[in-house]
């Protein structure tokens, strides 16, 4: 063992004193390992943030997709009014966002915004967004009437948050009756305020700061904090996007709370729909069965795209260390000849090289992983503060050994062969070499 | 005296050149022998296989009647032999210390004193002020001085020296004599290939070679 540890040290010590003809192979293996590890821990992340989504999903909701309006309105009678809740989507500036993929047309539509909106688009592309079993549904939020009418009489009625509610009175109180003016499809309209609702808040929609912000406005007594740039909800009735064309209707069933017996009694009603011939072909139920083999084809998935990243940057990796040592043992033929002649066996020889080549890996993992680290860090940053979404960091033991199994081959695989080339010159030529 | 190496029946080719012809030799412990001839005469080549650098001839090779197998030869050169080469063959980039220690780096033993005593040898060649300077920094004395502390680190039974004293001035061959007389006088085995006839008679035996065979085995009797 001692001699391994000072064949070490000694490596450790000619790799220093090679440091500029490594500089290359440092940086070559850097790269690829780089490239591996910020596109493995992306590939991760965005499965472990889907899978906690689809998860919340399975455990909270029955999702149904309709492609019939009257069924799904026979749907909704199936179920509990306030079983049914949805909340979402982003927006920026001063614009409002619906996305199609997350209204359901039941007697609202609830549409998350910052201030009081100037304009309003809607998202009616499905495609961009892929299917909603593959989505991330994890933005439902509950919300709860504080005061005023959960019904609308006429499509120029809004129920707005409660906290939207003390930036325009003060008070949820004072905000029904005011008139809002929003814009819509390219045309401003006045609203009037006829509920006011409180949304329970959850780190997964806002940042901490944000939150505890809002929480000390609720223990001031409702006072709105000036040009504070809150997240609000405005909830419109349908008939105000009554010239959209909607082809498909997504009802959600919000589980929480309700008893297994209850549970059971929704899934029959689905059932029933879901056998008769007429609605086999306008009807989709997600069962949390789907979700889980959805879960695990997105896996495979995951799995495949690391596995060929992995070769790819194996190869990559793997003609860079080997050229670089074949060159690097043609360049030390003396060096490798005055070791031999004072002793050093063939297995010492290619041992040497193994742990110079180690030692250079390891400082590329450092200086890969600080560097993909460093991105990443902003990645997530990103996606939890700016675009606050509930983004999932999970190492994965699988991803981890794909790394080792990478490391041994690069620093094992590729340089045995240039290390046994290197036993394999005569020590009296290179002795003799000026 | 019993021989430490004996060489039998040694044929050397180099295709079909034969530079060493059914070369005998037995080497006592404790001799000092220098080893002389044209060049191309077979020399470096019987240095070579002496100092199992070239394990390609035919013949036998026993250390202490042992036949030397050619997986052993690494092991062996490690432990039992102490190199001195005309170019230094030091590792440029590495110091002198580290230089020093290469065999023991690659050795099995284990020498719990070994850096006490690398750091006597240091003092003992006046090299101690050069100790961690990178070999390509230092002068050709002092190159060949550390050349010596290394080839004696191991603490071998038998020294080897192929022109040792060809790329130096007087004063540092003068002390490369010294050394090797001086390592003689402690037991050890010294063989020395020089061009040197002055120096060659240092040696307690001469061994002239041509055309790869021993054409004169003689004793030297010091002059008084």
């Amino acid at each position: 063992m001692k001699s391994y540890i000072r064949l070490f040290k000694l490596s450790v010590k000619l790799y220093s004193a090679n440091m500029k003809r490594n500089l290359y192979l440092t940086i070559s293996v850097a790269v690829s390992i780089f490239l591996f590890l910020i596109a493995a821990l992306f590939v991760d992340f965005e499965y472990a943030t889907y899978v906690k989504g689809s998860k919340r999903v399975q455990e909270n909701y029955i999702y149904i997709s309709c492609e019939d309006k009257e069924l799904y309105n026979l749907m909704q009678q199936q179920f509990d009014k306030k079983s049914l809740y949805l909340c979402m989507h982003t927006m920026t500036g001063g614009n409002l966002y619906i996305d199609k993929k997350y209204r359901i047309d039941i007697d609202y539509n609830i549409i998350l915004t910052k201030n009081i909106p100037q304009n309003i688009y809607i998202h009616s592309n499905l495609e961009a967004h892929g299917e909603t079993d593959n989505s991330n549904e994890y933005s439902f939020e509950k919300i709860e009437l504080v005061c005023g009418a959960d019904e609308f009489t006429s499509s120029n009625q809004v129920i707005i948050s409660e906290e939207y509610a003390c930036l325009l009175a003060g008070s949820a109180e004072d905000a029904l009756g005011k008139k809002i003016m929003m814009g819509y499809n390219g045309a401003q309209d006045v609203y009037s305020v006829v509920g006011v609702y409180r949304q329970f808040l959850t780190e997964t929609r806002l940042n901490k700061e944000t939150v505890k912000e809002m929480e000390s406005m609720y223990t001031k007594g409702n006072t709105a904090v000036d040009n504070t740039p809150l997240i609000s909800t405005v909830i419109m009735p349908e008939t105000a996007f009554s010239d959209i064309d909607i082809s498909s209707y997504e009802l959600y069933v919000f589980l929480t709370g309700k008893t297994e017996q209850q549970k059971s009694i929704y899934l029959t009603r689905i059932s029933k729909f879901e056998e008769q011939d007429i609605y086999k072909d306008k009807f989709t139920y997600i069962t949390p069965k789907d979700i889980e083999t959805a879960n695990q084809e997105e896996w495979q998935i995951n799995m495949q795209t690391k596995a060929i990243l992995l070769l790819i940057v194996a190869v990559i990796s793997g003609i860079s260390v080997f050229g670089t040592m074949i060159n690097s043992v043609s360049d030390r033929r003396k060096e490798i000849g005055i070791k031999k002649a004072l002793g050093a066996s063939d297995g010492s020889i290619m041992l040497g090289f193994v742990f110079e080549n180690l030692i250079n890996s390891l400082i590329a993992i450092i200086i890969a992983a600080a560097l993909a680290g460093f991105i990443l860090l902003g990645y997530i940053f990103y996606q939890r503060q700016i675009v606050m979404s509930d983004y999932t960091v999970r190492f994965y033991g699988e991803t981890i050994l794909l790394f080792v199994i990478y490391t041994v081959s690069s620093v094992l695989g590729f340089s045995l062969l240039p290390a046994y080339s290197a036993t394999q010159i005569n020590i009296i030529d290179t002795l003799r070499d000026e | 005296m019993a021989s430490i190496i004996e060489l039998k029946n040694i044929t050397k080719r180099f295709e079909e050149k034969v530079v060493l012809n059914d070369v005998c030799l037995d080497i006592e412990e404790g001799d000092y022998i220098s080893v002389i001839g044209a060049s191309g005469a077979g020399k470096s080549t019987l240095m070579n296989i002496i100092g199992a650098l070239d394990n390609q001839y035919d013949g036998e090779y026993f250390y202490r009647g042992h036949l030397l197998k050619r997986r052993e030869m690494d092991r062996y050169r490690n432990e039992k032999l102490g190199f001195i080469f005309q170019q230094f063959n030091l590792i440029p980039t590495l110091s002198a210390y580290d230089n020093v220690m290469l065999p023991y780096v690659y050795s099995a033993l284990d020498n719990q004193k070994i850096e006490e005593e690398c750091e006597e040898l240091f003092v003992r060649f006046n090299l101690h002020n050069q100790k961690n300077q990178i070999v390509n920094t230092l002068s050709g004395g002092e190159k060949q001085r550390i050349a010596l502390i290394r080839s004696i680190i191991m603490k071998p039974e038998i020294i080897l020296a192929d022109e040792p004293t060809g790329n130096l001035d007087m004063d540092n061959a003068r002390l490369i004599r010294s050394f090797l007389r001086q390592m003689n006088e402690e037991g050890k085995t010294v063989i020395v290939v020089t061009h040197d006839n002055a120096f060659a008679n240092e040696a307690k035996r001469k061994l002239r070679i041509s055309g790869g065979k021993i054409i004169e085995d003689e004793i030297v009797y010091p002059l008084i």
